[in-house]
């Protein structure tokens, strides 16, 4: 019995599967001061803890869209960097500017190891309608773009934050998309408010669940979940109805 | 014994049974076979269960068997499900063939959708018993039987079979089951289990044999191409060749499952059944 020839297996060299996420964030004029402050703070963070967990660092994939005045799709592609399970800080990495690049699914997202989020300015009004548009439209190339590279995946992401109410018309039937596209279970759609924002608006995004209102300005605790959440689905294995970890940055408003 | 017993024994024992148990090496010899389920990283940080199960014989007239389970994450009891799967299918096929080999395709297709049938009602039968969702007990199943003629595959969910003709490459004898995404898969406790079961035979021996959960499958099949890693089952075919049954046998296998070379690659439970074909035991083809 030679347990020597055990060692002598070498493993198949397969790409990982993908879970992609698009963060449509509101970087209107009303966000300006803290609130802007903490969202980049947050999506900051988001990066630190994802690169965490190795298997999460190379399965996630991020794209941001932004909406203030425009809709812009931003570069977040920064050099690519070693996963670090002991927390290694990248506090001193410099902080790119905003850099608009074109709607496209193969240039928009990167996986978490590459991942590095400008600063965000707030200006402008709120074309949420047109953001999610894009961001759906995003995840149906990626998907394409998976497919013709024989890549597993995971339902994508849509997470979206405002602290307002659309400023476009058309919104509307954005919205009954993004429901429909949820229902055939063809991406997870889910819709944070900030402050004074409309939450009966963000609810017409989703039948599956509910908007949520974040809890003051906790944008660190919002991406730390959102973090979590995406490690956990990425690393799921068949059959499983992944158990995200439990809302502290939020609440389910019952205002309206 | 009684009159009636006598009859019933005759009636049993048809002489083509009779030759074929005879001529046949003692099972034990005829096939090498090592095989353990460890549990995954993530199932240990999470504090779960291995929910994969695995069993192999050999039965007296050299026919080879082998179930491997996969437990789904999400259902609470899967590792139950999985263990009564595997269990339950081997008795099915282990009672059938041990009596009467099933000759053709059909025959073999018949034998192994029955197998799938029986543990389907066993496991409905355990979540009433039990007073449980069925979909508790989740779990894929993967059932193989290897003769001197033929290798006969069933399988619901993800598992991989591969085999290897004496004379040509390996060659995967399944296609994993997927939904659209990669946590989706079927599961033999899902109302349409039964229709999502899928057979295949083989009019060709294989003399080394693999069944894997879906645990491996990213180190063990190019995915893209779908065809067996040859680096990753060449060394393991050739442990199984100098390995006997044994405690050792499965302690090194399981210890190779649960290294740091193997966990950095995978988080899941992983499942290996490896068989070869002993030689040294009489090579003894069935009289026509």
């Amino acid at each position: 019995m030679d347990k020597n020839l055990l060692e002598q297996a070498e493993f198949a060299d397969n790409p990982e599967p993908r879970c992609p996420v698009v963060l449509v964030l509101d970087t209107s004029g009303s966000m300006g001061g803290a609130p802007i402050q903490e969202l980049n703070q947050g999506l900051f963070e988001f990066g630190q803890t994802l690169r965490q967990d190795r298997l999460t660092a190379l399965r996630v994939e991020v794209a941001l869209v932004t909406f203030g005045g425009t809709v812009k799709a931003l570069d977040v592609r920064g050099e690519r960097r070693e996963p670090a399970p002991g927390g290694n800080s990248f506090g001193l990495a410099v902080r790119p500017k905003p850099k608009a690049i074109p709607f496209d699914a193969h240039q928009a997202f990167v996986t978490v190891d590459q991942y590095s989020p400008p600063v965000l300015e707030a200006n402008g009004g709120t074309p949420m309608g047109e953001a999610i548009q894009r961001a759906l439209a995003l995840l149906k190339d990626r998907k394409e773009i998976y497919k013709q590279n024989g890549l597993d995946y995971f339902r994508p992401w849509i997470f979206a934050i405002s602290d307002g109410k659309p400023t476009d018309k058309g919104w509307e039937a954005v919205a009954d998309q993004v429901r429909q596209e949820e229902n055939r279970k063809g991406i997870i759609f889910y819709g944070v408010g900030v402050e004074n924002a409309d939450m009966k608006v963000l609810a017409r995004f989703s039948e599956a669940r509910q908007p949520l209102k974040l809890k003051g300005l906790a944008f660190d605790n919002l991406f730390l979940w959102l973090s979590k959440s995406l490690s956990a689905v990425a690393n799921s294995r068949p059959g499983e109805q992944t158990p995200l970890p439990p809302v502290g940055w939020g609440e389910v408003d019952t205002s309206h | 014994m009684t009159l009636l017993g006598r009859l019933f024994f005759r009636r049993l024992a048809v002489p083509g049974f009779r030759k074929e148990a005879a001529v046949y090496p003692p099972g034990e010899d005829a096939w090498r076979v090592v095989g353990a389920a460890v549990k995954g990283v993530s199932h240990e940080r999470m504090g779960l269960p291995c929910q994969d199960a695995q069993e192999y014989r050999v039965l007296p007239n050299g026919v080879l068997l082998i179930a491997v389970a996969d437990g789904a994450g999400s259902a609470s009891l899967s590792e139950l499900g999985a263990r009564l799967a595997v269990s339950r299918a081997m008795d099915t096929l282990e009672s059938r063939i041990k009596r009467h080999p099933p000759c053709t395709g059909v025959e073999w297709e018949n034998v192994i959708r029955r197998a799938f049938y029986r543990t389907f009602g066993a496991l409905v039968r355990l979540a009433e018993a039990q007073r449980k969702p069925i979909r508790e007990y989740a779990t894929t199943l993967t059932c193989v039987a290897a003769t001197r003629q033929i290798l006969a595959v069933g399988q619901i969910g993800d598992g991989a079979v591969i085999g290897r003709n004496p004379a040509g490459p390996l060659f995967s004898a399944t296609r994993a089951q997927k939904g659209e995404y990669a946590n989706e898969t079927n599961f033999l406790t899902q109302v349409d289990a039964l229709k999502k079961v899928e057979v295949w035979v083989y009019d060709q021996p294989v003399d080394a044999l693999a069944v894997t959960s879906d645990g491996l499958i990213r180190l063990a099949i190019q995915l893209q191409s779908g065809e067996p890693y040859a680096p990753f089952f060449d060394p393991l075919f050739a442990y199984a060749r100098t390995a006997r049954v044994s405690p050792e046998a499965t302690a090194d296998l399981a210890g190779f499952l649960s290294s740091e070379r193997v966990s950095a690659r995978t988080e899941d439970d992983k499942t290996l059944v490896i068989a070869v074909r002993a030689d040294g035991s009489k090579e003894i083809e069935p009289s026509p």
